[in-house]
């Protein structure tokens, strides 16, 4: 089998640093997100602690968004007409055997799925921060209790899409998870699923 | 409704503030240092060390100055939005008795309760991490007593007891009672002489919009859309199934 690199091991670093953060994140905030979480926050020892992890693993989420942002801007940010027939078809995610448009490096529902990681990232630093000290910034109440509404319905976006991320990153298209953990991927795989970077990678080598 | 209350009727303060001074001997809280801002009022507001205090209103109508106190402090609300908010199990509880009850202890300093209520009273201590207000001196009715400043007021312009008989006889003397019905009924009450705004206090105290939209809506939306998300990956997976590539040819 074939292999080819698609991931380099700073991209996977930068990928997993940011995927554990938000975990970590998940696990250290669900706790208040509603009482009957509240068990949850044993696992780090106790709400105090959970709220103390929270507060700095976001720190490290909010700079691996950044990262991810940087690394991949150049892939991820650009939609072309193949992206747009994509949609038309959503990935033949829908049906079998549906004939899908050849994809960059990052298919057009990865390039969505890294606007949204980035804007949410941004809103949830910008809430989080507010939530964490708004005796010290002298938020108005109002502000506050808006912040708490953001925080909420981002988490709630970010959960949706991450759920959805590890779903199609895994089971639903075998291949795909050794491009995070080796960072290679059969040549095969890339020219099924990313035929347009398939080539570009041939041709360059 | 709760059983027990508070009523404070104003046009008997004297400003004396041993109320304030009562509070804070009962429950140990050290003195806050303050500066002269053109007004007898002092401190200028509560603060995670000041759980009561009289809040002065000096205007000056005719060549006369007018004077009016608020003896102002938590007022144990039954439908308490920072009750509805606190995260942590037993943090911030409501009483039968009519108290809400703020458990130092348990309180983990997330400030959910500050934004929720109406009233400002919560607040942070920056070096304890945790948010303070009045207990309603809940050690001290606990074992039969009056609370501190209802005790001390010498004027008996604070009364506490039994909710009903300080209603009734309020009404009976023909007072305006405010905080009967509001949040579920206060337990702690005003006979005031002016509007409440006058005093620095809600009209009409209740829920915060954001906030009840924050814990009614949102948050059980929530669950809705991570539930329905699982759901559709499951039923992607069992319908359509993983999409293969090998002994494919393009896409």
């Amino acid at each position: 089998m074939a292999m080819i690199e698609r991931h380099n091991p700073k991209e996977r670093a930068v990928h997993s640093i940011h995927a554990i953060s938000f975990i970590i994140l998940l696990l250290t905030g669900i706790g208040l997100y509603s009482k009957s979480f509240f068990g949850i926050t044993k696992i780090f020892g106790g709400v105090d602690w959970s709220r103390f992890f929270h507060h700095w693993a976001g720190v490290v989420f909010i700079i691996t968004v950044f990262l991810i942002y940087f690394q991949w801007k150049d892939e991820a940010s650009v939609f072309d007409e193949d992206d747009k027939e994509w949609f038309r078809v959503f990935g033949g995610y829908l049906g079998k055997g549906v004939k899908v448009p050849p994809s960059g490096k990052f298919n057009a529902g990865q390039k969505v799925f890294f606007k949204m990681i980035f804007y949410a990232g941004v809103l949830f630093g910008i809430t989080g921060i507010i939530m964490w000290i708004p005796q010290i910034l002298s938020i108005p109440k109002f502000i506050v209790q808006l912040t708490y509404i953001l925080h909420d319905m981002i988490l709630i976006g970010l959960v949706m899409g991450v759920l959805t991320h590890v779903y199609l990153g895994t089971i639903a298209n075998p291949g795909t998870i050794s491009s995070l953990l080796t960072g290679q991927v059969d040549e095969q795989w890339a020219r099924h699923h990313h035929e347009k970077w398939y080539k570009a990678m041939k041709k360059g080598k | 409704m709760p059983k027990n209350a508070m009523l404070i009727d104003v046009s008997r303060c004297i400003g004396c503030r041993a109320c304030q001074v009562s509070c804070k001997q009962w429950n140990r809280l050290p003195a806050v240092k303050s500066s002269f801002a053109g007004s007898y009022e002092n401190p200028s507001g509560l603060s995670s060390a000041t759980w009561r205090y009289v809040r002065f209103r000096e205007t000056v109508e005719k060549g006369e100055i007018r004077w009016r106190f608020l003896s102002f402090g938590c007022m144990h609300c039954t439908n308490a939005p920072c009750v509805a908010v606190c995260p942590v199990p037993g943090a911030l509880i409501r009483r039968d008795d009519g108290t809400v009850y703020l458990d130092e202890q348990k309180c983990t300093g997330c400030k959910y309760c500050i934004s929720a209520c109406p009233f400002d009273v919560p607040h942070y201590d920056d070096a304890k991490g945790k948010v303070y207000k009045c207990n309603l001196c809940a050690d001290r009715t606990g074992n039969g007593l009056q609370p501190a400043c209802a005790k001390t007021c010498p004027p008996e312009a604070i009364k506490y007891g039994n909710r009903e008989s300080l209603i009734k006889l309020a009404k009976t003397d023909g007072k305006k009672i405010y905080g009967e019905n509001d949040l579920g009924g206060l337990s702690v009450m005003y006979v005031l002489q002016e509007s409440p705004s006058y005093y620095g206090l809600p009209e009409r105290p209740a829920l915060p919009f954001a906030t009840a939209l924050w814990k009614d809506i949102i948050k059980p939306l929530g669950y809705l859309g991570v539930g329905a998300t699982v759901a559709a990956i499951i039923l992607h997976y069992l319908i359509i199934g993983p999409k293969r590539y090998k002994g494919k040819e393009g896409g």
